[in-house]
C-alpha cells in the first residue's frame, strides 16, 4: 500500500528524521558490533590467560605430587631402612601431603612391603596402563569404590640397575578440587578439569561437583572435542560459546595441560562475561533513542514553522476562493515566503478591480439591454398607436375601420399595460395570496383568452385537462399570469401551423400543468439560464417572464422544469403540492 | 472514510508508529525474565545419607540412628547437663533423696497406639536400667507406677545417675515402638524407612517421610549427596565439609559434640599397667595438632574425660599438655583397633606421635563386628573410639567406673571410683562439682585411655529444606520442625 503522507511537517519531520538518524543508527550499530567484537575478545583473552595459568598450576600441582612420590622413592631405595622405617617415613608423607591418600610400598613381585593403609591397601603394582609423568606412571582417571574418580602414582625402584619394587600412592583428586575451586572468574565463572577420556575429574563450581559423582563424560563437550584437535596440541587454548544446561548461555575457553592430557576449561556466564558491554550497550541504544525522538520531535517542530506562511496562504486561498476578495494574508518573514506573501495580496487587489469592471460592464450591458428592449418593446406598440391615432383623425376613415383602429390602440395599450407591469413586478414583485383553487379552471381561463390570440398567428392551442378538479393552495391571478407567460412564449416561438398543448393531471400528491409547444425549442447551452432575469431567446421582450414565473411558482412551493429540443419544441412542467380531497371539499364549501 | 482523512490517518500512523518504535528500541535490554514459585507436593520425603562410620560400641549403626530419630527419653539434657523435659512433664526428688517422681504428659502414646501410662514407662525403664546405668543401678530398689502418670524410683540410697539415667529412650515393652515424631516403618541393613507420627503431641512434622540409607563410608555417602540422592547427610567427613559449604544446594551445619575420640587403654595388658607410662602416652599428644591437620579444625582437643561443657566442669582441674618425654630405650609395641575409616588418618598421626616417645602402635582396621569381638576379648591395647562421654557425668560413671557396662580395658582405680559415687550421692551442685573435680584429677592421675579430641559434627541438609538452627545443638533435635522450601518452578535438576 503506498503511503501517502499529506502533510507537510511530517514530511519534513521525517526527512529530517531519516536524514539525522540513519548515519546515527549506522553509528550506533557499527559501535554496538565493534563494542560486543572488542570485549567478546577481551573476555576470551582474559579467560585463555587464567585457562592457561590454571592448567600450568595443576600441571605444577600435579607434578609437585609426583616429585614427592618419585623423592619418597628415591629416598627408600638409596637409604636402606628398614621397615619400622619405611612404615614411619611412608606415614609422614601421607600425613604431611593430604593429597596422599595412601602410599604402599611394593616389593617387586607385588608383594606389599609397608602402607600406610591401617587396613588393607586398596591400590596394587601398575598394570602397564598409566601414561608416564616427570617419571612417574600416572593411571588412567578410574572410578573408586565410592563411585568418585580417582587416580594413582606409582614410581618404580631399582637397585643396582634392577626392578626393586614400586611405590604406589593414591592421589586424591578432592583435595586438587581445592586448588581447582580457587580458580574464579568473575563471581559466576569456573574451571573444570576433563581427562582424556572425557572423564569430568574436577569442577569449580560448588554446585556442580554433582557432575563428577555422576561420572559425566564430557566427550562431547565442544573445547573437549576440540582439545584433541593438533592446534590445541600445539599449546594454543581454543574458545567457544555454548549453553550450558544448568548456567545457561556460557563463553569458554579451554587449555591443555601438558604431560597431563588433561584439559581445564574455563567457563564464564556470558551475561557476566560481557555485563559491560551489554551496559555499554544499553546505554547506546536509549542514547539513540532518545537522540531519535529528540529529532524526530525536533523536526516537527521545525517543520510547523517552517511551513507557517504555507498554511497562511492555504486560508488566503480558501477565503478568496469562498468569495471574501478582502482577505489578506500577513507574512512577516522577508524570504520567499514574504515574496509570495505580498504576490498574493496583490493578486487579491487585482481581483478586486477586475471585478468592479466585470460589475460595471455587466450593468453596462444590461442597462444597454433593458433600453434595447424597452425600445424594442415599445417602439412598435407605440407606432401603431400612433398610426391608429392618426387615421382616427382622418374622416375618410369608415366607422368599420375606425373600429378596428379603436380596437388596435386598445390591443397595443393593453400590450404596454402588461409590459409596465412586467417591469413593476420586476422591481416590487406583487404578494402572494393563496386560497384553494382548482388548476383546471385557471388554465381554462387563459387558454379560451388566449386562444385567438393563437390563431391569428396561426398556432393551435389545445387543452387536455384532468378529470375531476386539481385543487392546490394558489394565487388564481398569479397563476393566471404564469400560465399566459408560458402559452405566450410558446406562440411566439412557435411557426405557423404549429400547435401549444396544456394538459393538467395529477401524479401522487402533486398537481401536475405540462405546457408543450411545437416551436423552434432552446439550445441545450441557453436552458440552464433561461430562469434568470433579463435571459430571453426572442428578439422582443425584456427577458422577465420566466423569471417572474419561476418567482412564483416557487413561492407556491411548486417547481417548474423544462425540457427542450432545438427545432422541436419546448415543455414546461409545473408541479404543485395537491390538496387531499377533504380540503377540496372545504374549500368548495 | 474520504480520501484525505486516511491519507492524513495514515500519516499519524506513521509518526505514532515511529515513536513507538523508538520507545521499543530504548527500552530493547531493559527486559527481565519474571520467575514464579510453587510449593513442594507432598507427600514430603527426606532421604537421609548415612555412612556407616557413625557405628559405636553400644549400637549397631543404622539401627541405632533410626532408633535415636524414632524413640524420646523422659527427660533430656541440655549441652550444659541440666535436665530438660521430654515425655516427662516434670519430676521431684525427694529431699532425703531416696525416691525419684516422675509426671508423665497426658496423652502420649506409642507408635503402635497404646497409651504411654505409668505401667508402661516403669516397664520400660526397668527393661534397660541395669545394662544402662551398671553398678549404680544397685542403688535403686523399685520402680512403680504411683498414678496413671506418676512413676516413682525407689533408692537405697540418693544416686544423681539414676536421674540422669532417665535419658534412655522409653519404648513400648512388647513391640519396641517409640514415641518420636517419626515412627519407623520398615527397617533393615539395606536401609530403613520412618513414617510422621501423627499422634506426636508436639505436632505432626512437615516431613512426611524419612528413608534411611546407609552407605560404606562417609565419603561414599557424601558422594551420593553430590549426585542428588540424598536430601541430608548425617555426617560429613571433616575432609568434605570445605567442599560442601560453599554450594546453594547444601547447608551445612556442625556442632560440637559430647563424643571424645579416645584411644581406650586395655590395663589388663602389661604394658598398660602403669600409670606413668599411660600419662605417658597422653602428654605425647599434640591434640592442637591433630584438630587443625587431621580434623581439620572441625572439633576441640579433648585434655579429659569430662564433658567441657558441664556444669560442673572443673576449669581448675590439671590436664594433659603436649609434653613428649622419652619412655626409654625400649620401645613399646601396642596394638590398636579401628572400626572407623574416617578415623585412619588421626590414627597414622597418632602413630607418628607416639613413634617420638619409643611407642610403636600397631593398628588394624576391621569392621565393626570384629572390632568388638577383639575388644570383648580383651584383644587389644588400644581401641580407638567415638565415646559419648557427655553432657552429665553418667556417660563417665557408665566408661571407667569399675564394673561399669562400658568399662571395657579393664579399668579400675578407687580414687576414680570414689569420685564417681560421690558425684552420685552428691544432695546438691556444690558437692556434685567438688565430686567433678576430683573426678577429673583422679583421672588425670590414672588415666584410662588417650584422650584426643571432642568431635565435631558436620551434617549436611539439601536447601530444600527449611531447617531451625540452634547454636551448639545437633539438628537432628529439630527434625519435627524442618520444612520444605517453596521451590522455583523451573529448578535445576539437582
Amino acid at each position: 500500500m503506498a503511503l501517502r503522507i499529506r502533510h507537510i511537517a511530517t514530511r519534513f519531520a521525517l526527512i529530517l528524521a531519516l536524514a539525522a538518524v540513519l548515519p546515527l543508527l549506522a553509528y550506533g550499530v557499527v559501535s554496538i558490533w565493534s563494542l560486543q567484537r572488542g570485549t567478546r575478545e577481551s573476555v576470551v583473552a582474559g579467560n585463555q590467560n587464567v585457562a592457561a595459568r590454571a592448567a600450568e598450576e595443576i600441571r605444577r600441582y600435579v607434578s609437585s605430587h609426583a616429585d614427592i612420590l618419585k623423592a619418597l622413592a628415591a629416598e627408600i631405595q638409596d637409604t636402606g631402612l628398614n621397615e619400622r622405617q619405611l612404615q614411619s617415613v611412608v606415614t609422614s608423607h601421607v600425613l604431611q601431603f593430604g593429597e596422599f591418600r595412601e602410599i604402599t610400598l611394593f616389593d617387586d613381585s607385588g608383594k606389599v612391603i609397608v602402607s600406610s593403609r591401617v587396613g588393607p591397601p586398596r591400590v596394587s603394582v601398575p598394570k602397564g596402563d598409566g601414561t608416564m609423568f616427570g617419571g612417574v606412571s600416572m593411571s588412567p582417571i578410574r572410578v573408586d569404590e565410592d563411585l568418585l574418580p580417582t587416580t594413582v602414582f606409582s614410581v618404580q625402584l631399582s637397585r643396582l640397575n634392577q626392578p626393586a619394587g614400586w611405590l604406589v600412592g593414591e592421589f586424591s583428586l578432592e583435595e586438587m578440587w581445592r586448588m581447582v575451586d580457587q580458580i574464579r572468574i568473575g563471581e559466576r565463572g569456573f574451571a573444570l578439569v576433563v581427562a582424556p577420556d572425557g572423564t569430568l575429574i574436577a569442577h569449580g563450581d560448588p554446585d556442580r561437583k554433582a557432575l563428577i559423582a555422576q561420572s559425566r563424560n564430557m566427550k562431547g563437550h565442544p573445547l573437549v572435542t576440540s582439545s584433541t584437535s593438533s592446534a590445541s596440541e600445539a599449546g594454543s587454548p581454543t574458545t567457544a560459546e555454548y549453553t550450558d544446561e544448568s548456567a545457561g548461555p556460557v563463553v569458554a575457553v579451554s587449555a591443555p595441560i601438558a604431560q597431563l592430557a588433561w584439559t581445564v576449561i574455563v567457563e564464564q556466564p556470558t551475561s557476566e562475561a560481557y555485563a559491560s558491554a551489554t551496559a555499554l550497550q544499553r546505554q547506546l541504544i536509549v542514547a539513540i533513542a532518545v537522540f531519535l525522538l529528540s529529532m524526530v520531535g525536533f523536526g516537527l517542530l521545525v517543520g510547523r514553522r517552517f511551513i507557517a506562511p504555507i498554511f497562511i496562504l492555504q486560508r488566503g486561498t480558501q477565503a478568496v476562493a469562498a468569495g471574501d476578495l478582502q482577505s489578506r494574508v500577513q507574512i512577516d518573514s522577508a524570504d520567499e515566503f514574504g515574496e509570495l506573501g505580498k504576490a498574493f495580496n496583490a493578486m487579491a487587489d487585482r481581483l478586486v478591480e477586475l471585478q468592479e469592471d466585470v460589475k460595471r460592464q455587466e450593468r453596462q450591458a444590461m442597462f444597454g439591454r433593458v433600453a434595447a428592449g424597452i425600445v424594442h418593446d415599445l417602439s412598435h406598440p407605440i407606432q401603431n398607436i400612433g398610426n391608429s391615432t392618426r387615421l382616427l383623425l382622418r374622416e375618410d376613415i369608415d366607422a368599420e375601420s375606425r373600429a378596428g383602429f379603436h380596437q388596435t390602440i386598445e390591443r397595443e395599450l393593453q400590450t404596454l399595460k402588461r409590459f409596465m407591469e412586467d417591469l413593476r413586478n420586476v422591481v416590487k414583485p406583487r404578494p402572494i395570496e393563496r386560497f384553494a383553487m382548482d388548476i383546471n379552471t385557471t388554465a381554462s381561463e387563459i387558454v379560451e383568452s388566449m386562444r385567438a390570440e393563437g390563431e391569428r398567428h396561426g398556432v393551435t392551442i389545445e387543452a387536455d385537462y384532468s378529470g375531476s378538479p386539481l385543487m392546490i393552495e394558489g394565487d388564481r391571478f398569479a397563476l393566471g399570469r404564469v400560465f399566459r407567460n408560458l402559452i405566450t412564449n410558446g406562440i411566439q416561438a412557435t411557426a405557423a401551423g404549429g400547435s401549444i398543448s396544456i394538459v393538467t393531471a395529477r401524479a401522487g400528491d402533486r398537481a401536475e400543468i405540462t405546457v408543450t409547444d411545437t416551436g423552434s425549442g432552446i439550445p441545450a447551452d441557453r436552458l440552464p439560464r433561461i430562469f434568470d432575469d433579463y435571459v430571453t431567446t426572442k428578439r422582443r421582450g425584456l427577458g422577465l417572464g420566466l423569471a417572474i414565473s419561476k418567482r412564483i411558482v416557487e413561492q407556491l412551493d411548486g417547481t417548474i422544469t423544462v425540457e427542450s429540443e432545438v427545432g422541436r419544441g419546448t415543455s414546461f412542467n409545473l408541479r404543485f403540492p395537491a390538496r387531499d380531497r377533504g380540503s377540496v371539499q372545504a374549500a368548495a364549501s | 472514510m474520504t480520501g484525505s482523512s486516511r491519507a492524513n490517518r495514515s500519516a499519524n500512523d506513521l509518526v505514532r508508529h515511529g515513536w513507538i518504535a523508538a520507545l521499543l528500541i530504548a527500552l530493547a535490554g531493559c527486559s527481565h525474565s519474571d520467575s514464579s514459585a510453587r510449593v513442594s507436593p507432598s507427600p514430603v520425603t527426606l532421604r537421609l545419607a548415612l555412612g556407616l562410620t557413625t557405628r559405636d560400641i553400644a549400637g549397631s549403626g543404622l539401627r541405632q540412628v533410626v532408633g535415636n530419630i524414632a524413640q524420646e527419653s523422659l527427660i533430656g539434657f541440655s549441652r550444659e547437663g541440666r535436665p530438660q523435659p521430654r515425655l516427662a512433664e516434670g519430676w521431684s526428688v525427694a529431699p532425703d533423696g531416696l525416691s525419684v517422681q516422675v509426671r508423665l504428659r497426658a496423652g502420649v502414646t506409642f507408635h503402635d497406639g497404646r497409651p504411654v501410662t505409668a505401667e508402661a514407662t516403669r516397664d520400660a525403664i526397668a527393661a534397660r536400667f541395669k545394662s544402662y546405668l551398671g553398678p549404680a543401678f544397685n542403688d535403686v530398689s523399685t520402680i512403680r507406677a504411683i498414678s496413671p502418670v506418676d512413676v516413682e524410683l525407689s533408692l537405697k540410697r540418693r544416686s544423681t545417675f539414676v536421674l540422669e539415667a532417665l535419658d534412655v529412650g522409653v519404648q513400648s515393652p512388647d513391640t519396641s515402638a517409640g514415641t518420636g515424631p517419626f515412627k519407623i516403618d520398615r527397617v533393615s541393613d539395606e536401609g530403613a524407612n520412618l513414617v510422621a507420627n501423627d499422634a506426636y503431641y508436639g505436632g505432626r512434622p512437615s516431613i512426611d517421610r524419612i528413608q534411611v540409607k546407609p552407605y560404606a563410608s562417609v565419603r561414599a555417602a557424601w558422594a551420593d549427596m553430590l549426585r542428588g540422592q540424598a536430601d541430608m547427610l548425617y555426617e560429613v567427613g571433616p575432609d568434605a565439609i570445605e567442599i560442601l559449604q560453599p554450594s546453594k544446594a547444601v547447608r551445612v551445619i556442625s556442632h560440637l559434640r559430647n563424643y571424645a575420640i579416645i584411644g581406650m587403654l586395655n590395663v589388663e595388658r602389661l604394658a598398660l599397667r602403669d600409670r606413668g607410662f599411660r600419662q605417658a602416652l597422653n602428654t605425647a599428644i599434640d591434640r592442637q595438632v591433630l584438630v587443625s591437620e587431621i580434623l581439620r579444625g572441625h572439633g576441640m582437643p579433648a585434655d579429659g574425660t569430662v564433658w567441657p561443657s558441664n556444669w560442673a566442669y572443673d576449669s581448675q582441674a590439671p590436664v594433659f599438655r603436649h609434653e613428649p618425654r622419652a619412655l626409654g630405650t625400649t620401645r613399646t609395641r601396642l596394638t590398636c583397633v579401628v572400626g572407623d575409616v574416617a578415623l585412619e588418618r588421626l590414627v597414622l598421626a597418632l602413630q607418628q606421635q607416639l613413634h617420638r616417645i619409643g611407642v610403636d602402635l600397631q593398628c588394624e582396621l576391621m569392621p565393626v563386628d570384629a572390632v568388638l569381638a577383639r575388644v570383648a576379648r580383651g584383644d587389644f591395647d588400644v581401641f580407638l573410639a567415638d565415646t559419648q562421654l557427655g553432657p552429665t557425668l553418667l556417660q563417665s560413671y557408665r566408661t571407667w567406673r569399675t564394673g561399669a557396662p562400658r568399662n571395657l580395658g579393664g579399668y579400675s582405680n578407687p580414687r576414680v571410683d570414689a569420685a564417681l559415687d560421690s558425684i552420685g550421692v552428691a544432695a546438691n551442685d556444690d558437692e556434685y562439682r567438688s565430686g567433678v573435680a576430683a573426678f577429673q584429677r583422679a583421672i588425670y592421675d590414672d588415666p584410662p585411655a588417650i584422650f584426643i579430641a571432642w568431635s565435631e559434627r558436620a551434617r549436611a541438609v539439601s536447601t530444600r529444606f527449611d531447617v531451625p538452627v540452634e547454636p551448639g545443638r545437633d539438628i537432628l533435635a529439630t527434625l519435627r520442625l524442618w520444612k520444605p522450601v517453596a521451590q522455583p518452578a523451573l529448578a535445576t535438576r539437582n
